[in-house]
């Protein structure tokens, strides 16, 4: 719904003061809300390097344009060559997107939606199927990217999630069951039946 | 300087210098080639290129796309023939000219402005089979007006003795000559093809690209894939109109002809028999179709259905067309380590069958490995493979319902 998927059936979604309920997805993705998918979403057939530049090439100016001026395509190279060597792939640039390990394919994921430097980053599940170590390398780079930006994160490994949220919502069956900082859900007697069951 | 010799562009204009000597020729007859033939591949060469700007980059399957072709022609043989009609009493008289540069510039505004029109209309409502029955069916609109409409087109027998333009600083009927005709063909099939070739490696055509490959994503990257897939539309459209202004003056007559089914079909085969994913693929396509049009329609007047047995058997074996069957060879030729890094389809999804045979039979021994240890229960017992399990089955509903949504959300 925020990233723009899907309509709300009532209520109204503001970003920054603007109303931004009837916006399209790429509307929403130009004003700075970036979203990952929970299933692997990236262009299978092109190489790592052109998937970030085209991530980065969205938000930039004169996207449309077949007369890309030089400076503009040095700026975009350049951002493509950060992001690369943010998440790690800079080795692999040249690899076809599709051909990568699922925890790299994972780490592109969000290598495309940091690409744009978007002030709102939506991460649906980033560490789904990750070993341990990916998942280890994965949060820390969420952790390196968090201070200058509003991360929402939905996930499932808890650990993960008390490790490095300042402030967890909890939702059971589609309605917010308690929200506030970590060691208030910790606490949460609720929390802990809805999870844990009656006996815990 | 090896990028340069591997350059499509520089095959492209090698295969212009060579192509008059050789084409229509036969090594078993002994027959020697003729200029014609290869003007003939050229123009439609054109046509099929603009064509796989839609299937090969956006991934579109046009069905009509010689309706451009159509209006190209049409609109330079009237331009230059003249013609008088008379609409809801409204009466409109063209004596004819001979400027072939407005004849050019004329064919490429009327068929800017339908491609525009159609591209708004039917680009963002439809996708895969509805877009390319839908185009196949404005293409059937145009032959029909073109067929039926007899004060300005001439109905069937189509518009004839149209001469031949001709070019400043040169003496009248020097176009006249198949050779001089097919220079300047080349010259101007060359430029169109340099731009098409800018467009597809511009940041313009790497989008095209995405597109192809993931709707979904480029639309959440902040891409406006519908705007894009309309912008598409039109160039694609813009270069079979040059084509059909080549082609009004080469044949110097037009016919409904050009805007039927088995022109728009040609060009699917032509782009399929060449490879959509190369940029030379769809040329060398047309090269080939006339060769074999040319040489079987010698021996047998059943030739098309010969071109379709020659389809098929190529199409079954190298799916992607010739081009990408000598890139696959060249693939296996290169060293291990530069193999790794070929981008190729053909190896790829070699891989991805055995991923897929792999997965099945893991889910195979999973039953196996249930059945021995007392089914399901054993599974449920174990507290975190169930988790991971509830997990599985609860993401492919979300997942599930994000599918929906999204399909509800853009209707493709």
């Amino acid at each position: 719904m925020l990233s723009g998927a899907l309509p709300p059936s009532e209520g109204r979604i503001f970003f920054r003061d603007r109303d931004v309920t009837t916006l399209e997805p790429y509307q929403r993705a130009r004003l700075g809300i970036a979203r990952s998918f929970q299933i692997t979403n990236i262009f299978g057939r092109l190489s790592v390097a052109e998937n970030v530049r085209l991530a980065v090439q969205a938000v930039s100016d004169g996207k449309a344009n077949f007369f890309l001026p030089l400076k503009n395509a040095r700026a975009v190279g350049a951002a493509t060559d950060r992001v690369l060597n943010d998440i790690g792939l800079w080795p692999a640039r040249n690899t076809r997107a599709e051909n990568l390990s699922h925890g790299d394919q994972r780490r592109l994921e969000i290598g495309l939606v940091l690409a744009s430097d978007p002030p709102v980053l939506l991460l649906d599940e980033p560490l789904a199927g990750m070993s341990p170590t990916e998942t280890h390398e994965t949060v820390a780079l969420i952790q390196r990217i968090s201070p200058d930006r509003t991360i929402m994160l939905v996930e499932h490994d808890i650990d993960v999630v008390m490790a490095i949220s300042t402030t967890i919502t909890v939702f059971q069956t589609g309605a917010v069951l308690a929200s506030g900082t970590p060691e208030e859900i910790r606490a949460d007697e609720r929390v802990q039946r809805a999870y844990l069951g009656e006996l815990a | 300087m090896r990028r340069i010799l591997t350059h499509p562009l520089l095959w492209t204009a090698v295969v212009f210098v060579i192509l008059p000597q050789v084409a229509g020729a036969n090594p078993f007859t002994g027959q020697s080639g003729f200029v014609d033939i290869a003007t003939t591949m050229l123009i439609f060469g054109l046509l099929a290129g603009g064509f796989n700007l839609l299937l090969g980059h956006v991934g579109e399957l046009s069905f009509g796309h010689a309706m451009f072709f159509a209006i190209g022609a049409y609109t330079t043989a009237l331009y230059v023939k003249g013609f008088s009609i008379n609409v809801f009493g409204l009466s409109w008289n063209h004596d004819g000219a001979t400027n072939m540069w407005i004849a050019l510039l004329l064919s490429l505004i009327f068929v800017l402005a339908w491609s525009v029109l159609l591209g708004r209309l039917i680009v963002p409502r439809s996708s895969g089979v509805y877009y390319s029955m839908i185009t196949l069916a404005f293409a059937q609109v145009i032959y029909f007006i073109a067929f039926t409409w007899s004060d300005l087109t001439h109905g069937e027998d189509g518009l004839q003795g149209i001469p031949r333009p001709v070019l400043p600083g040169l003496p009248p009927g020097y176009l006249g000559d198949s050779f001089h005709f097919y220079a300047f063909a080349a010259l101007v099939v060359f430029l169109c093809l340099v731009l098409l070739y800018w467009i597809t490696v511009s940041p313009f055509g790497t989008v095209l690209h995405a597109i192809r490959e993931n709707k979904v994503r480029a639309r959440f990257l902040g891409y406006d894939v519908n705007k894009y897939r309309v912008n598409a539309f039109v160039l694609s459209a813009l270069f079979p109109a040059v084509a059909g202004w080549l082609w009004t003056y080469y044949q110097q007559s037009i016919n409904p002809d050009a805007s039927s089914v088995s022109y728009s079909g040609n060009l699917v085969m032509m782009s399929l028999l060449g490879g959509v994913q190369s940029f030379f693929g769809p040329i060398l396509g047309s090269i080939v179709y006339w060769e074999l049009q040319n040489n079987i329609s010698q021996v047998t007047k059943y030739w098309e259905a010969w071109i379709g047995v020659v389809f098929v058997v190529f199409v079954l074996a190298s799916p992607r067309g010739s081009t990408a069957c000598a890139a696959s060879s060249r693939a296996a030729r290169a060293p291990r380590s530069k193999r790794a890094n070929s981008c190729r389809r053909s190896t790829t999804s070699v891989r991805a069958r055995s991923c897929h045979d792999l997965r099945l039979q893991d889910r195979g021994a999973h039953q196996t490995f249930l059945r021995l240890h007392g089914g399901e229960r054993r599974l449920d017992r174990d507290p975190r493979r169930r988790r991971a399990h509830d997990h599985r089955s609860e993401r492919r509903r979300e997942d599930d319902v994000l599918q929906l949504a999204q399909r509800r959300a853009a209707p493709e």
